[in-house]
């Protein structure tokens, strides 16, 4: 009979999320730069303070002078493969403890750093919190832990992925690494998805706005959790994210929440996205599901 | 001499026909077929039997894919054959949800899109958000690697997109029916347009511990023309839970 301690299955949990069955997942893992494995940054990025809330205004003050590269069709390119280099347990501020890395908060607006939560969900991601590293039952289970696709914030800060901006296409794409997920993003005015529709990653649609790509996107099927600890938005809320180059290897991502069910206002948060200048770098296989034991390991016998 | 004179216009007409026919071929700014857009096929069932099948309860008959009909497999493959199709409806990985594999995702019956660009081919399916980046003109990643949906390498023979493909794993099946093949699995998938909204892709299977010989499939790709198409979400094994 195996101990059951938290940390121990969230590390096997999190060991069999990220590794795919081949010496190259396992290469690129001890080629990570140890401030990547430690969830550590440089200090400054495209000359900035480096922590999301002190990135943002510097950055935005950056932008002005900056001229993005264009694409044959005279947009802003932003091709490549791109990295938050951040994990993100928890978008708010907290401490390192033995199943997380401590980070700084995402949350650029409130000033407080906080999800503006009614009262009600305070209290669901509270519950959440305090029960998914030996979750009851499969409801506290991460469902990033169950190799669904992670939605729409949250599929931005993980792993290497890559903006494709085909010439003449009316759509950007994205490729991510982490699940094989990507995004595919019309760019020519249609109309949203019918409300029965309803998508883990939502249902995007983009623009631009000067050298801004927005993105707003609808449709959320409600289940997803924002990071590891539950913090969350319902099926009915307007994701509004502006993507902006800094510099040449650097992107600011921002993303404005609103949910009226669910928070008290609106809210934003923000991390920059460096540029993977790794040459020849391809992203490879990551067969999530098919190797998956999160849940038998996870879960307590009694609530399967 | 108006006899003469009908000839050269019944052969100019002709041509003209087949240069036309050339010219309908949606191109990219690189002058190379621009594949881009949303394609399916629409066999009855290939995805539960490559082969000639009669209909059985929620399967329709259908007229194989395969070549001639047979496949080549060597005798102790062929007996794995048999054992996977005794056992098909529990044993098929793709009742598990798996990725699976090439070329079973192609004619799974779902949507994919295509995109293009002179460097890279990307196909994303809407099944289980199947993804394949097809390299163009680029070396095959140095194995051994086992991954479900293989190592994609393309190039343009003419106006072929001709996509070759190894480092499989042995555990997909190409149907429901049990065909099978081992991780020393080789693809090479053919597309070419036959008009601007059909593709002809064909694939050529060759694999040493499984086959005799190489054997091929044929099939069409549709093109989806629906105002505002786009890729839904087939969620396998999330459909499964009730979290």
């Amino acid at each position: 009979m195996l101990a059951r301690k938290n940390g121990f299955w969230f590390a096997i949990a999190v060991g069999v999320a990220l590794s795919s069955p081949n010496s190259l997942a396992q290469e690129r893992e001890q080629q990570q730069p140890a401030e990547q494995a430690e969830g550590r940054g440089p200090a400054t990025i495209a000359g900035c303070p480096a922590a999301p809330v002190r990135f943002y205004p510097c950055a935005k003050e950056k932008i002005k002078a900056f001229t993005p590269p264009r694409t044959a069709d005279g947009t802003p390119d932003f091709q490549g493969y791109w990295n938050a280099n951040r994990q993100a347990f928890n978008i708010e501020a907290h401490q390192a403890s033995f199943a997380y890395q401590g980070g700084p908060t995402l949350i650029v607006d409130p000033a407080d750093g906080q999800v503006p939560y009614q009262p009600w969900a305070a209290a669901k991601q509270s519950e959440r919190a305090d029960k998914t590293l030996d979750p009851p039952s499969i409801e506290f289970l991460d469902p990033n832990a169950q190799c669904f696709l992670r939605g729409v914030p949250r599929q931005m800060w993980m792993m290497d992925y890559q903006f494709v901006q085909p010439p003449g296409s009316a759509f950007i794409f994205t490729l991510h690494e982490q699940n094989h997920a990507y995004r595919v993003i019309p760019m020519d005015g249609r109309p949203a998805l019918g409300g029965s529709i309803r998508k883990w990653m939502g249902d995007s649609r983009g623009r631009w706005e000067g050298n801004t790509l927005v993105i707003e996107t609808t449709n959320q099927n409600g289940r997803e959790w924002l990071d590891n600890v539950g913090n969350f938005y319902s099926e009915n809320a307007h994701i509004t994210e502006r993507i902006t180059m800094v510099d040449a290897d650097t992107l600011l991502w921002e993303a404005r929440i609103e949910d009226p069910n669910v928070y008290t206002r609106p809210w934003t948060m923000t991390f920059p996205l460096r540029r993977n200048k790794t040459q020849g770098f391809q992203l490879i296989e990551f067969a999530c599901h098919e190797g998956n034991k999160s849940p038998e390991l996870q879960l307590r016998p009694d609530s399967q | 001499m108006g006899m003469k004179r009908t000839v050269v216009a019944v052969t100019a007409a002709l041509c003209f026909s087949a240069t036309t026919a050339g010219a309908q071929i949606p191109r990219a700014p690189d002058g190379k077929p621009d594949l881009s857009g949303f394609w399916q096929v629409l066999h009855t069932s290939a995805w539960l039997d490559i082969q000639d099948h009669s209909a059985e309860k929620d399967v329709p008959a259908g007229q194989g894919i395969v070549e001639g009909n047979d496949i080549p497999y060597l005798p102790a493959a062929l007996e794995k054959k048999k054992q996977n199709h005794a056992t098909r409806h529990s044993a098929d990985p793709a009742l598990k949800c798996y990725l699976p594999g090439v070329p079973r995702i192609t004619y799974m019956p779902f949507p994919f899109q295509i995109f293009q660009t002179p460097q890279k081919i990307g196909i994303l399916y809407e099944y289980v958000h199947a993804v394949r980046e097809v390299y163009l003109n680029s070396e095959h990643l140095e194995g051994p690697i086992e991954w479900w949906m293989g190592d994609s390498r393309g190039k343009w023979d003419g106006d072929t997109l001709v996509v070759d493909v190894v480092h499989f794993n042995d555990q997909t099946w190409f149907d429901r029916a049990g065909n099978h093949h081992s991780e020393l699995l080789h693809v090479v998938e053919r597309y070419s347009f036959i008009d601007r909204d059909h593709l002809n892709y064909e694939v050529t299977i060759e694999d040493p511990k499984v086959f005799s010989r190489p054997w091929k499939m044929n099939l069409i790709l549709y093109r989806h023309r629906e105002p505002r198409f786009q890729l839904l979400e087939y969620e396998c094994h999330a459909l499964e839970s009730t979290n």
